[in-house]
Parts: structure tokens; C-alpha cells; sequence
């Protein structure tokens, strides 16, 4: 079951690709995927490349899929091993959505973070209390990791 | 590159720790005359700081051989886990490790770094057949691996481990070895876990080898969910089982507390989980509409958890690959909704609640066997034949003894004629044959009365009693409260339904249907529905209905309300008899 729908939305990927993330399976195993997305021109990761890596449960679509940052970002919503803390990943996790979507998510995530609930608090008081120097930090992390 | 580094680093790095090891070996060696003496200056001060890194890099190259023999190059997601994992392992082993202060510290240090050392093995072991079982295609790619001689091997290490930790510590206080014995019998129960997972997972393939139009084995996650209910609930009693025994004056064993709370909350959601499971195998079938090929045919045909195509043609009802549709109007595989509902109640695309309207529906239902029940209470406190308001028929009674043959008659009539239009049910030849005296009150009776069991009520005649020998009397009883319907049970499986219609124009009709009951849909509550619903008679094929209707003058009608009124009468009757039972009798 896993396997079947892993590999439509591996199809649904190439017939259709999203504009600014792409994805696709590390060898040739199936369940686990590098994907890539690129810093939304509007935030401070523009003209950045970030690598994630995704694991799929073998239970896929039931259970979320297991998504990191490989690339070092700085972020109030990501650590430095790269976790992401995003609903959609965990409790509000729904058979409905494809791995197209939560690169989506993601992505607005990057332009929109959350500092509310955050992953690197440190981050996200920085964000809210000092915007200018966390679009300094965050830039500067580009420039090093991501490009 | 950060992987070549880190192994130059680790090279360097233990090379470093066994000459700093002979340096403090060598000299006490070359000035200890024995070898007790060179033991005791060993373990002093800085010796023995020096002899336990080297320690520690020995196992850790000891250990790397091993992987490198079991498991061959590892996974990222493995070495992900080993370090997740391995963080707050050896912070728990820590605080354990305070538990035993009077033992030798070399004691526990040694067995807690061992224990990690299996436990590593054990995740990776896991994280391995998490792998295999993806990917497997026949059984042997399961079985027949380095995998399974591995898992083997750790059995029987951990055997032996927990055998020789009990032995150790039996006798004594309970002590490190007390405690690590019990944390390798988890150990060892994980792996029995994992190896009937292993047995598991090889039959589906062999099942859905033979089963080619299946593509999940649907029985696979029931067997899985119990499999971790009683492993849980093994590892909970073995937690409680040391919490108790370490559990004394000024010894708080407080990380047991810890593992036996996670354990019952991880043992409450798998019973949970069970029970969800169950209840949407068997509800989703019955509570969610069926879709249909209209519901299909807008490019909505899309299973949302599958990603397949949906369609109606070619699919049994009740098959996993039929589409369902959920109250919110979303339409998703049968099969792919019970995968969901062991996760969830509500709508993978909505998220709305799916089961609150079939709540609804189940408490009408509940509703309706209660009013049905009610019924069946009122009949049985009242009198046995119950006076019935005019224009309705009365609750009849059923004659056993003398009237046996002629029933069994009727019944073999019955199901010869299922397929064809019955004629009018005899009864009602009976009436219109005899008119008044319908019930011939026995000249001598004993024990008139007779209560099979709660809803039954029997009338016994005495064998010479004065009744027409080709009489048959069907128990009646009201079908549903509201309408004028009536049940006549025929036999076992057999049961008829009545029902008056009023019809001014046309003249009055007494539509009966016939029933063959098969159990089938006597567990079908949407079958017993249909028949409530009045003209509602499909014509099912599994359903084998047959259907009768007789134009009757509307002298029938004023015949059936005379017999109702002699009825009543008797009615009476038998309950002055039922009054005095005994003085009846001659």
C-alpha cells in the first residue's frame, strides 16, 4: 500500500513539479527521498538552497513522513539537527496530504515563521523582539550554508 | 568529508588511549612484584581513570567490528536513532546507577555500558527489518537474511544474560545485577516482539501470494495490535515486579516510576487503539453510504489515501476497494478509511468528525429496539391475549400440541412456494370459514396458561379440545408501534408480515409478505429496516421475499373487527382463569 502510493506521488511529482522545491528518492529506495527547496524570495533565504531528507514510514500514508533539514538554517521553527516543528508533521498530520504539499508548507513556513510555538526559542525571541537582527542572522546563515 | 574526519579523529583518538593504557601498565608491571600488588596500585588514582577510557574505546572499536559482522554499513536513519535514542538511555542508566551506590561502581559501569551496547544492537536490529519488511517482495528476503541470524543470536545473548543476571543476584539483596537482569528480560522481550513481526510479515507475503486480488493482508494489523498488547503489558508487569521489589526504606527507585507510568499510558493507548480498530472494522461498512457511479463521475474519483482511482463497477459491496461516502461528502476506499479510522474519527480532508452523525443515527436505532422492547414488556405484563384498540388485529396465540402437525404442513407449503405469490394466509380461510367461534373456550382446562419465555405467550388446550382439525393459529405480534403491521412468526426461519391498508377509493387490502429469513439478514439491521418500510419490499435477489396480496371485500374488514371483539372477550375470559389457576381444575 505504502509502496503504491509513494510511487504516485513520486509520478505526480515529475508529471507536475512544484515551482520552487523539488524531490525525489536517494538510490533506489523508495522510503527514503532528498528533497530541495529554495529560499522564497521574499524572506531572508532568498537565493538559499536547502536540502532536506525524508523518511517514510512504512505505514505511509496513516503516519507522517519523517522530514529534516540537512542544510543549517537559521530559523525559530527549525533546530540545529534540522527538526522542523510543523503540525502537519505531527498531530494534524492527514492521509490527504502529499509530500508536494508539506514542501509547500514548509516553504510558507520559511517566509512566515511561528514564533509562538517555538523549536529555538533563543530564534524566536530574536524575531520578535529584534526583527532587523534576525534578518541579519538569518541572511548571514544563507550566505554561509545555503548557497 | 565530516565522516572521514571524524574517523581520523576517532583513530587518533584511541590510539592516544592504549599508549596512554601501557604507559600506566607497563611500569607497575615492571615494579610490582605480583600481581596482587600491581592490581592495587592500578586501581589507584589515575591508573584507573586511564584503564577506563581505554575501556571505553575498546568497546567501542569491539563494537564496531560487531556492526560491521551483523549489520554490515548502516543506515543514516539508523545512526539518527542510535544517537536519539542513546542520549536519554545512558541519562536514564545514569540515575539508576544511583540506586546501587554501595555496589562496586566498576560493577554497574561495566553492565551499563554493556546494556547500552546491546540496546544498540536491538534498535538497529529494529530499524533493519523496519527496512527489509518495505521492501521485501517473497518471504525469503525476510527470512533468509543476515537479519534473522542476528536476531537469533541476540536471543540467545540476551538468554543467557537475564539467566545469569537472576542466578547472580538470587540469594542476595537486590542489586545491580537484580536490576539489569530485568532490563535485559525487556530486552529479550523486544526481540520476541520483533521476531513474531518477522513471522508476520513473511506470512503476509505468502498470503498475498495466493491472494493475488488482495494488496494488504487486512487481519495483518488486528494480529500486530495484539502481539503489542501483551508485549506491553509483559513489560508493565516486569516494571511494576522491580518497582516493588527495589521499592524500601530510603530507596526511591524514581526512573522505574517513569517507566512503568509511560508503560501503562503506552499499554492504554494500544488497548485504544484496539478498540477503534474493531469498531470501525465493523461500522464503516454498515454506518457510511455506499457512493454511487453519479457521486463517481465528476473528476472527483480520486482516492484521497491511495492515490487510486475509484469506481463502482467490477467492486463487491463490503470489498476494501468499494467507495464510500462520508457524511461531510467526501468519498475515500473502504479499506483506505479503516486504515485511517485506527488513527483517527474524522475526515482525512475535512477533518469532520465522521461517526457524530451515525451516533445520531445508531441512538435512533437504539430508540427504536427500545420502543420495540417496550412492546414486547407491555404485552407480556398485561394479559397474554391483549385487548386490542378497535381496528387493530389482537396478539394471537400460538397452539402448540394438536395443532403441531398442521403447522408443519403449513410450513412445508411455505418454503415450496417462496419463489411463487403465496395464497391467502390460512388463517384468514379459517376466519372467513368459521366466523364466531374463532377460539373455542376448552371444557376442561389445566393449566391454561403457559409462559415459554419472556415475550411468548402460549394457550394449551387439552387434546380433546374443540378445535377444527385443519386449524393452524400463528402467534401475532406488532411489528413496529406506529403502524398497523403485524409479525406472524411460520416457523424457525420463516416469518410472514401483515399489514391493513385503508384505502378509500380501493377497496380495503391485506397485503401479506413472506419472509425466509436467513441469518444473513438477521444481522443486517438496514434488512429489518426495509421491511418497516411500508411498500418498501425490494426485490432482492439474496432476499428471497415473496409477496402475496389479496383483494378482500370489506366484509373481511367487519369480520376481522367482530373476531377482534370476541377476542377481547376471551381475553377477559382468561384472565379470570389466570386469576384462580388452581380451582379450575376438576
Amino acid at each position: 500500500m505504502s509502496q503504491k502510493r509513494i510511487g504516485k506521488e513520486l509520478n505526480d511529482l515529475g508529471r507536475d513539479p512544484p515551482s520552487s522545491c523539488s524531490a525525489g528518492p536517494v538510490g533506489d529506495d523508495l522510503y527514503h527521498w532528498q528533497a530541495s527547496i529554495m529560499g522564497p524570495s521574499d524572506s531572508p533565504y532568498a537565493g538559499g538552497v536547502f536540502f532536506l531528507s525524508i523518511h517514510f514510514p512504512t505505514d505511509y500514508p496513516f503516519k507522517p513522513p519523517k522530514i529534516q533539514f540537512t542544510t543549517k538554517i537559521y530559523h525559530p521553527n527549525i533546530n540545529s539537527n534540522g527538526n522542523i516543528c510543523l503540525d502537519i508533521l505531527k498531530d494534524q498530520w492527514s492521509p490527504a496530504l502529499t509530500i508536494s504539499k508539506v514542501l509547500l508548507s514548509i516553504c510558507s513556513l520559511l517566509t512566515d515563521a511561528n514564533p509562538d510555538d517555538p523549536l529555538v526559542p533563543e530564534i524566536a525571541h530574536i524575531y520578535k523582539s529584534n526583527p532587523e537582527l534576525y534578518q541579519k542572522n538569518a541572511k548571514e546563515w544563507t550566505k554561509k550554508y545555503a548557497i | 568529508m565530516d565522516q572521514v574526519s571524524q574517523r581520523t579523529q576517532f583513530i587518533i583518538y584511541s590510539v592516544f588511549s592504549n599508549i596512554l593504557a601501557a604507559g600506566v601498565i607497563w611500569p607497575v608491571v615492571q615494579s610490582s612484584p605480583t600481581f596482587y600488588s600491581a592490581s592495587v596500585k592500578l586501581s589507584e588514582g589515575v591508573s584507573i581513570i586511564v584503564l577506563a577510557n581505554w575501556l571505553v574505546v575498546m568497546a567501542a572499536i569491539i563494537g564496531k567490528a560487531l556492526q560491521r559482522v551483523l549489520f554490515g554499513e548502516l543506515r543514516l536513519i539508523e545512526i539518527d536513532h542510535i544517537y536519539e535514542r542513546s542520549r536519554f538511555t545512558v541519562l536514564n542508566s545514569l540515575i539508576a546507577l544511583t540506586m546501587f551506590s554501595n555496589d562496586f561502581l566498576l560493577v554497574s559501569g561495566i553492565l551499563t555500558l554493556f546494556s547500552l551496547f546491546m540496546k544498540v544492537f536491538h534498535w538497529v536490529l529494529q530499524d533493519r527489518f523496519d527496512y527489509v519488511f518495505q521492501h521485501a517482495t517473497i518471504p525469503s528476503e525476510i527470512l533468509r537474511t543476515r537479519n534473522t541470524f542476528t536476531l537469533f543470536l541476540l536471543l540467545f545473548v540476551d538468554y543467557h544474560l537475564v539467566y545469569s543476571c537472576v542466578e547472580y543476584s538470587f540469594g542476595n539483596n537486590p542489586d545491580v545485577y537484580f536490576a539489569f537482569g530485568f532490563e535485559f528480560t525487556v530486552l529479550f522481550l523486544n526481540l520476541l516482539l520483533l521476531g513474531s513481526k518477522v513471522l508476520l510479515n513473511a506470512y503476509e507475503l505468502v498470503y498475498l501470494k495466493n491472494h493475488p486480488d488482495e494488496d494488504v493482508m487486512e487481519a495483518k494489523s488486528l494480529y500486530v495490535k495484539v502481539l503489542e498488547i501483551i508485549h506491553s503489558s509483559l513489560i508493565l508487569i516486569i516494571h511494576m515486579f522491580l518497582l516493588f521489589t527495589l521499592l524500601g526504606p530510603y530507596r526511591y527507585p524514581i526512573y522505574l516510576f517513569k517507566d512503568v507510568f509511560f508503560n501503562f499510558l503506552n499499554l492504554y493507548r494500544q488497548i485504544d487503539s484496539l478498540i477503534k480498530y474493531q469498531r470501525a472494522a465493523k461500522e464503516l461498512d454498515l454506518k457510511l453510504q455506499d457512493a454511487t457511479a453519479e457521486d463517481l463521475s465528476d473528476d472527483n474519483n480520486l482516492c484521497i489515501i491511495c492515490r487510486d482511482d475509484m469506481t463502482v463497477e467490477g467492486v463487491r459491496k463490503g470489498e476494501r476497494t468499494y467507495p464510500k461516502k462520508l457524511n461531510c461528502g467526501h468519498i475515500i476506499h473502504l479499506g483506505c478509511l479503516k486504515g485511517w479510522f485506527e488513527r483517527s474519527q474524522a475526515c482525512p480532508m475535512c477533518r469532520a468528525p465522521v461517526f457524530n452523525s451515525t451516533n445520531n443515527n445508531r441512538n435512533g436505532n437504539n430508540s427504536n429496539t427500545n420502543n420495540n422492547n417496550n412492546v414486547n414488556n407491555n404485552q407480556q405484563n398485561q394479559t397474554p391475549v391483549q385487548p386490542q384498540p378497535q381496528g387493530q388485529l389482537p396478539t394471537q396465540t400460538q397452539l402448540p400440541g394438536a395443532q403441531q402437525q398442521p403447522v408443519n404442513h403449513q410450513t412445508h407449503n411455505v418454503s415450496n412456494n417462496t419463489t411463487a405469490p403465496l395464497p391467502p394466509p390460512p388463517f384468514l380461510n379459517q376466519h372467513l370459514a368459521h366466523g364466531s367461534g374463532f377460539f373455542h373456550r376448552p371444557t376442561q382446562t389445566t393449566n391454561l396458561l403457559h409462559r415459554n419465555d419472556a415475550n411468548d405467550h402460549t394457550l394449551r388446550l387439552k387434546s380433546n379440545a374443540l378445535t377444527p382439525p385443519d386449524w393452524v393459529l400463528f402467534k401475532l405480534s406488532n411489528a413496529s408501534p406506529n403502524n398497523d403491521e403485524y409479525q406472524i412468526k411460520l416457523n424457525g426461519n420463516t416469518t410472514a408480515q401483515l399489514r391493513r391498508i385503508t384505502n378509500v377509493n380501493s377497496p380495503s387490502r391485506i397485503t401479506s409478505e413472506l419472509n425466509k429469513k436467513q441469518s444473513k439478514q438477521l444481522e443486517d439491521p438496514s434488512m429489518e429496516a426495509m421491511k418497516n418500510i411500508p411498500g418498501g419490499i425490494s426485490e432482492d435477489n439474496e432476499n428471497t421475499r415473496t409477496r402475496s396480496s389479496l383483494n378482500q371485500s370489506t366484509e373481511l374488514m367487519d369480520e376481522i373487527r367482530r373476531l377482534q371483539a370476541e377476542v377481547k372477550e376471551l381475553g377477559k375470559e382468561i384472565d379470570s382463569i389466570k386469576q384462580k389457576p388452581n380451582s379450575s381444575s376438576s
